[in-house]
């Protein structure tokens, strides 16, 4: 992590905060706390989705259906008939009016042979009773249709709680892996340019070195003198060192160049074989000290 | 002139916020005036059981008189009712039972309050939302002087306490963000009222080197003083310290001062000292490199203001509206809502001296302004002096039970959370205007 530049005499937490923030925005894109990313989720989807696959009002849709559901699902279990019907051959002959009653069911009983010269009443009878097993049969079969419809439509509401859970979750992951997608390609970008840079910044320095012993030489001649008029040598360094301007590496070497390589052609072997005690001294020609050295860490603030 | 100090809960060995608070307002205000403690028998304030003889005692020298408490909290009740008067639209009866639920119920003490509403020049309420201050208040307006103690709790939520910030003759606040809830939910801004908060009092000698020696701990560490409780933001801080650790230096430690009431990790960089002495806990302030306050809920933390007062910065819960506006307004630290801030907060005060230095100087400049004990009893005195030269206004007596029978039972009350919810946030960035600027994140 590199450090803050702050003026000690002018130290302000909430300018500091703010340039935490914007170094965490560069770093990460943009800054969702978890409240935002769940808003995020249910309103802005299309920000981040594409529309045509998930639509982006899907958890108020949801969540209307299942008020729907909710408030459809109380099953209402009609009435059982109460009371026994048992169909016996006299049913149709009794009466419950008491003793007129029995007097009246002897009448009919009396009767009962006039009366099936017009029809026949053991038939119908018979038919009530198979009517009477067949309404049993068919209450016995709503009643447990009734109870597994219940504890289906139980079962589907708990299910449904979490389907719905999942739904969410799943929404609010997608969106958040969308905004992560989209930090991640920032910082693709930007580690791409950093390499790009890095790249010309090694092959610059790669041609640094292939001439260092030549400018070696003329340092040391140079610190000598710098001593000899009681200077500093690494000042003679310093004024001897200066920016080169990038060079293609297959750029076609100056005039000066080949005249060097041709006037000594010992030193450039020579060269070859101290280039790696060198690289202390051509990296540390680098803008940037820190990242030279390789030595700063910085934090991942992003996988939060 | 003689004053009381009336507290849930009142021993020299008893550490809550508000108790201790109360301790020390009531030993300091005796240097100035007569002051007796009135407070109930109980020690746990869980169950409020009746644990101390009632009658007069003595602690470091003041009067105390404990009145028995009549009846235990029951916590399954008292949950169910709290989760109806705060979820669910109810009506004054609830929330009346609610607080009989809460206790500390002590009829005793009020009574005691009433038989002679002149036996105190002025009476100091501590914690708004107990028994004994509402019922108090209640006896002796005029004479009534609030401590409300409050935080962003749905408590404050509830339309029974509306009256008693308004009722009260002067309301000692802890924070700017507290008198800004406060005035928001009651209306009382015509009630004089003053920010003071508790004041401290850190030795001259505090060693780091002692401290050093006696823990062997050696390099740059943070100080997290307090109870390891998930409640006070303990799991979030070990988890931001741990990715801090793994991530960003794996060379500063994190030293916990208090007794843990969740597991701690085990982790090469943290460390555990317990509980430790006064002397112990300055020696750890003065050798810390950064004071560490995660808690979500504060209504004044003692604790960052110690630390102010040792020179050492800190960086505390940027969610906590308090400890962030006092940090902003000390300018004494830094905050975080997220891992991202927490890492670059931890990283600019580890790797930055200077900036650790300027913000120890302001925080020592703003504790000096605030809360050393001079200031602190200055604030009290001056505000009494206010109220003697004013005479009390002519407000009817409060009825107990806020309204008629039939009134008191129509469900009009509002879900305390929904109140809470609608009250401002962020801290208090303008004092002298109070105003609140929004904050950029939800509540948990």
């Amino acid at each position: 992590m590199s450090e803050f530049k702050i003026q000690s005499d002018n130290v302000d937490v909430e300018k500091i905060m703010e340039q935490i923030r914007s170094r965490i925005k560069d770093k990460r894109g943009v800054d969702y706390t978890e409240d935002q990313i769940k808003e995020l989720a249910n309103v802005k989807l299309e920000r981040f989705l594409d529309p045509k696959n998930v639509r982006s009002d899907l958890l108020k849709h949801y969540r209307q259906n299942k008020q729907k559901d909710k408030d459809g699902i109380a099953l209402v279990r009609p009435p059982i008939p109460s009371g026994t019907y048992d169909v016996d051959p006299d049913v149709i002959y009794r009466s419950s009016r008491g003793i007129a009653g029995k007097v009246l069911y002897g009448l009919r009983k009396v009767l009962k042979p006039i009366l099936k010269l017009f029809f026949n009443p053991d038939m119908i009878v018979h038919i009530l009773a198979i009517q009477k097993s067949q309404i049993e049969w068919m209450v016995d079969t709503h009643v447990e249709l009734s109870e597994r419809f219940e504890k289906i439509a139980k079962a589907r509401v708990e299910l449904d709680a979490l389907t719905y859970e999942v739904l969410n979750n799943l929404v609010v992951e997608m969106t958040r892996l969308s905004i992560d997608v989209k930090n991640h390609k920032m910082r693709v970008e930007s580690v791409a340019s950093r390499l790009d840079f890095d790249e010309r910044r090694a092959r610059a320095l790669e041609q640094v070195v292939a001439y260092q012993p030549n400018a070696r030489k003329n340092s040391t001649t140079n610190a000598d003198d710098a001593k000899d008029d009681g200077g500093d040598g690494s000042q003679g360094r310093k004024r001897r060192r200066r920016r080169r301007g990038r060079r293609r590496p297959d750029a076609p070497p100056t005039a000066e160049v080949k005249e060097a390589v041709a006037s000594e052609p010992q030193a450039t072997t020579e060269s070859a074989g101290t280039k790696n005690d060198n690289d202390g001294n051509t990296v540390s020609t680098s803008d940037d000290p820190s990242q030279a050295s390789g030595s700063a860490k910085s934090p991942d603030t992003t996988g939060q | 002139m003689k004053l009381a100090v009336v507290v849930q809960r009142y021993g020299a060995d008893l550490n809550g916020g508000a108790e201790l608070h109360a301790r020390y307002i009531a030993e300091r205000l005796a240097r100035h005036a007569d002051v007796e403690v009135l407070t109930t028998c109980a020690r746990d304030y869980i169950t409020w059981r009746n644990e101390l003889p009632p009658g007069t005692d003595s602690v470091n020298g003041l009067s105390v008189k404990r009145f028995k408490v009549s009846r235990e909290r029951n916590p399954s009740d008292f949950g169910k009712l709290s989760q109806y008067v705060f979820g669910d639209l109810h009506s004054i009866a609830d929330e009346l039972k609610w607080l009989q639920a809460e206790g500390p119920t002590s009829p005793e003490l009020i009574d005691y309050l009433l038989q002679d509403t002149n036996r105190y020049d002025y009476v100091i309420f501590f914690s708004y939302r107990y028994y004994h201050a509402y019922h108090g208040i209640r006896v002796i307006p005029q004479r009534a002087i609030l401590v409300p103690t409050a935080e962003r709790d749905p408590a404050l939520g509830l339309a029974i306490f509306r009256p008693t910030f308004r009722a009260v003759r002067a309301v000692m606040y802890n924070s700017y963000e507290e008198q800004s809830l406060i005035h928001k939910v009651s209306e009382n801004e015509h009630v004089p009222g003053v920010v003071v908060g508790v004041g401290s009092e850190v030795p001259e000698t505090a060693s780091p080197e002692r401290f050093r020696h006696r823990a062997e701990i050696t390099g740059d560490f943070m100080l997290y003083v307090g109870r390891i409780d998930e409640n006070k933001g303990c799991a979030e801080m070990f988890d931001y310290f741990q990715r801090y650790s793994s991530q960003v230096s794996n060379k500063l430690k994190l030293v916990l001062i208090g007794s843990p009431v969740m597991n701690i990790p085990k982790h090469p960089n943290i460390r555990h000292l317990g509980f430790v002495t006064e002397e112990e806990k300055y020696d750890a302030m003065a050798a810390a490199t950064v004071l560490l306050m995660p808690s979500y809920f504060e209504s004044l933390s003692m604790v960052t203001i110690e630390a102010w007062a040792m020179n050492l910065p800190v960086i505390v819960n940027g969610k906590c509206d308090v400890l962030r506006g006092q940090t902003i307004r000390a300018n004494g630290g830094l905050y975080y809502e997220s891992y991202g801030e927490f890492a670059e907060s931890v990283h600019a005060l580890e790797t930055n001296r200077d900036l650790r230095l300027k913000f120890a100087g302001d925080g020592r400049t703003y504790y000096e302004g605030h809360y050393t004990w001079d200031v602190i009893e200055q604030k009290y005195i001056s505000m009494i002096d206010q109220l003697e030269a004013s005479p009390p206004p002519r407000q009817k007596t409060i009825s107990k039970n806020q309204t008629g029978w039939f009134e008191r039972r129509k469900r009009n009350c509002s879900p305390a959370q929904d109140v809470v919810n609608k009250l401002p946030t962020g801290p208090v960035l303008d004092p002298a205007k109070n105003t609140r600027r929004k904050s950029t994140s939800n509540k948990p």
